[in-house]
């Protein structure tokens, strides 16, 4: 059990411990990736004097039908009058 | 505060998930690190196996097409899509098959950080829920396309 979170800063990922800070190579990199992109986020977001939130809804971000069959009808209807 | 940890910590988790992902790939193609060696047997008969059949091959294209997405937040729902079966996989053999415990959290923590990925652009989804739907056939439909792009 105390294997089981073990650490040590020796260079090698030790495979029997899941200690978080136990990390393989992809892992390593994916948490440069995410160290970096979140503090650019952030230092952006505070330069830009952006509201640091995220989006109130999701509406507000991206385009949705509110019935998807509303579209359809109106595309339907709109080919019919075409022809 | 919560909207402050939900965007910085959603931020956090698809750059990690996407990096994990690219360099998962890259590796493959361009020796980065040293290939991760598989301890269990039966896990190194189905490396062998899908290598074989050119199924490895094209899980690392498409981790890296999907790590890359995922990065630069570009076609991030069609992205999550693509990688699922590959996560599925990845989650079924290192979380039930490997006897390594790293190896199992880091199959479930992966599957766990793409089922938060999919709830957190679950509004490009939820259409494919749709019990009782009508055909919306793409060649009556194609200016829809418009609109989505």
């Amino acid at each position: 059990m105390d294997h089981l979170f073990a650490f040590a800063l020796d260079g090698k990922a030790d495979l029997w411990s899941i200690n978080p800070l136990e990390l393989t190579n992809y892992e390593a990199t994916g948490t440069a990736f995410a160290v970096i992109g979140v503090v650019i986020a952030l230092l952006l977001d505070l330069a830009r004097h952006r509201r640091l939130t995220g989006a109130d809804s999701t509406d507000d971000v991206i385009y949705l039908p509110h019935r998807l069959e509303d579209s359809f009808d109106e595309a339907s209807s709109a080919m019919e009058s075409d022809r | 505060m919560l909207r402050i940890i939900e965007k910085y910590g959603m931020l956090w988790i698809r750059l990690w998930f996407g990096g994990f992902n690219l360099i998962s790939g890259l590796n493959y193609w361009l020796p980065i690190f040293p290939f991760p060696k598989i301890a269990d047997p039966l896990g190194a008969t189905y490396f062998d196996v899908s290598v074989q059949m050119g199924l490895f091959q094209m899980a690392k294209a498409i981790e890296v097409i999907a790590g890359l997405s995922l990065i630069s937040g570009v076609g991030v729902p069609l992205a999550l899509i693509l990688l699922f079966p590959v996560t599925l996989n990845v989650f079924v053999l290192d979380g039930f098959i490997s006897f390594l415990p790293h190896i199992k959290a880091s199959g479930i923590r992966n599957f766990l950080f793409h089922l938060i990925l999919l709830a957190y652009y679950s509004a490009y989804y939820l259409p494919l829920l749709k019990i009782w739907s009508k055909p919306a056939p793409l060649w009556r439909n194609s200016h829809l396309l418009k609109k989505f792009f």
